[in-house]
């Protein structure tokens, strides 16, 4: 098959709604004539329409799971072909703080960073402050994302931040959840804040490139 | 007043349908492709072959109201909401503190689904939750039947986390009271249940019950849990 169509059949399998036909597409894929970036690319793009009509309100929410379904069996289908699958520089390391163990906003973020081409660290529900910690030392992640769905855990999220803040200023703080809104993320000292998962991409990008913060010095009257 | 045991029966699939397609977002069936409904439809089968129900209650006199807060002989609910509907009711005279519980299976079943497809994962979650409510809803009913024949009418239920009862305080409690380890249910540090489809809330007992819940003391129109009942315009 002609490398276009491929590509072309590969964006578009993404948004089908068929685990079906996703195998049947990436089964026809030669890849030793596509290569895997193209392939992921294609995948991407697919995934980047998908949130865009998720954000539209043209797709529901498990449409948008599907899609991202699709996304994640592609990958494994590149795995399986010992592909190595080209993905950014930046991890991200995930988790719900300590206290909560409501996961499933969480899973669908970290699928979406997945998608879009981040290493994700997903360190599950429950998350003590200590394991964020020594996640982020381990993995050298540039970006921490943060979640709860409940108020009470706030308190422990505000103490992985301040401690984020401590011990690795370079790390970029994304949070979301619930009972959290643009004020309070901003509050609690978070860099930033998505509403739902289709803004997270963005959110990310947008704290990852922002410059570092410049450092208050206190003005000192003579 | 002792405990009476009685079997939590589970809904039919087709019962559960419309509010599982509703949870996971749809406004109604007529949103859905048959593709959509009938994965919405194998979840809910599957959610009720891993429901594994469990229940505890317990009653404990009501003795007092001080500000913002409800003092059982047991128990003491520190809201403020609840203390003003409290105040409106004749001769308030039972709390009732209840838990239910979908069972541990469903919960391991709804983290391996999301492990092969969060599609599945989230509409099995979806239909976990409608299940769990369905099932408070018959204990609710049990213990209303009972306290009924005691010649009480009784409030709507009122969980932890709802309004101004702090989740944390809330579950605290709750858990020193009833003590629902026995029936496999677990708090976080934050107040959090496991069995995450689990509820835990109480209902009390007056002879006169003229309003149910506290919305119309609350000046939070836009609250997506807002209940209206008729003849509700206390609004303060």
């Amino acid at each position: 098959m002609p490398k276009p169509k491929i590509l072309k059949e590969i964006e578009e399998v993404i948004l089908s709604r068929s685990p079906a036909r996703v195998e049947k597409v990436f089964s026809k894929v030669d890849s030793s004539a596509v290569a895997p970036e193209e392939i992921l690319g294609a995948m991407t793009a697919g995934m980047e329409k998908a949130r865009k009509k998720l954000k539209e309100g043209t797709c529901s929410i498990p449409e948008f799971l599907l899609c991202i379904d699709a996304f994640r069996q592609g990958i494994g289908h590149l795995k399986d072909a010992n592909a190595d699958v080209p993905r950014k520089e930046e991890a991200v390391v995930i988790g719900v703080v300590e206290g909560d163990v409501h996961d499933m906003g969480k899973n669908i973020v970290a699928g979406v960073l997945e998608a879009s081409g981040y290493r994700v660290v997903d360190l599950g529900k429950d998350v003590p402050r200590d394991e964020f910690l020594e996640s982020l030392k381990e993995t050298g992640a540039s970006l921490l994302a943060l979640s709860t769905m409940m108020s009470t855990p706030l308190e422990n999220m505000r103490d992985v931040i301040e401690w984020v803040r401590r011990l690795h200023p370079e790390v970029k703080i994304l949070v979301g959840g619930a009972p959290l809104d643009e004020r309070l993320a901003k509050a609690i000292g978070a860099d930033g804040y998505a509403e739902g998962a289709a803004d997270v991409p963005g959110e990310a990008e947008r704290v990852l490139t922002q410059r570092a913060r410049p450092m208050e010095i206190p003005v000192v009257a003579k | 007043m002792k405990p009476e045991r009685f079997d939590l029966s589970l809904p039919c699939p087709e019962d559960i349908l419309p509010d599982v397609i509703s949870q996971v977002g749809y406004p109604s069936s007529r949103e859905l492709g048959d593709d959509i409904r009938e994965e919405i439809e194998r979840a809910a089968d599957q959610c009720l072959a891993m429901v594994d129900p469990a229940y505890l209650y317990k009653m404990t006199p009501f003795l007092r109201l001080e500000k913002g807060l409800l003092v059982g002989r047991d128990v003491e609910i520190r809201s403020v909401k609840l203390a003003h509907l409290t105040k409106r009711l004749r001769e308030p005279e039972v709390i009732c503190c209840l838990v239910v519980t979908t069972g541990q299976a469903l919960e391991e079943a709804m983290e391996e689904a999301q492990k092969e497809s969060l599609f599945h994962g989230y509409l099995l979650d979806a239909a976990g939750s409608v299940v769990t409510e369905r099932l408070t809803d018959q204990l609710d009913q049990h213990v209303s039947g009972l306290l009924g024949e005691e010649g009480y009418q009784t409030t709507g239920r009122f969980s932890p986390g709802y309004c101004d009862w702090d989740v944390g305080q809330g579950q605290e409690e709750l858990f020193r009271f009833l003590q629902p380890e026995s029936v496999g249910v677990q708090r976080t540090s934050a107040g959090m249940m496991i069995p995450q489809k689990s509820i835990s809330a109480v209902v009390i007992g007056a002879r006169e019950v003229s309003l149910r819940y506290p919305c119309p003391f609350c000046s939070r129109g836009d609250c997506p849990h807002r209940r209206e009942e008729e003849g509700s315009d206390l609004h303060i």
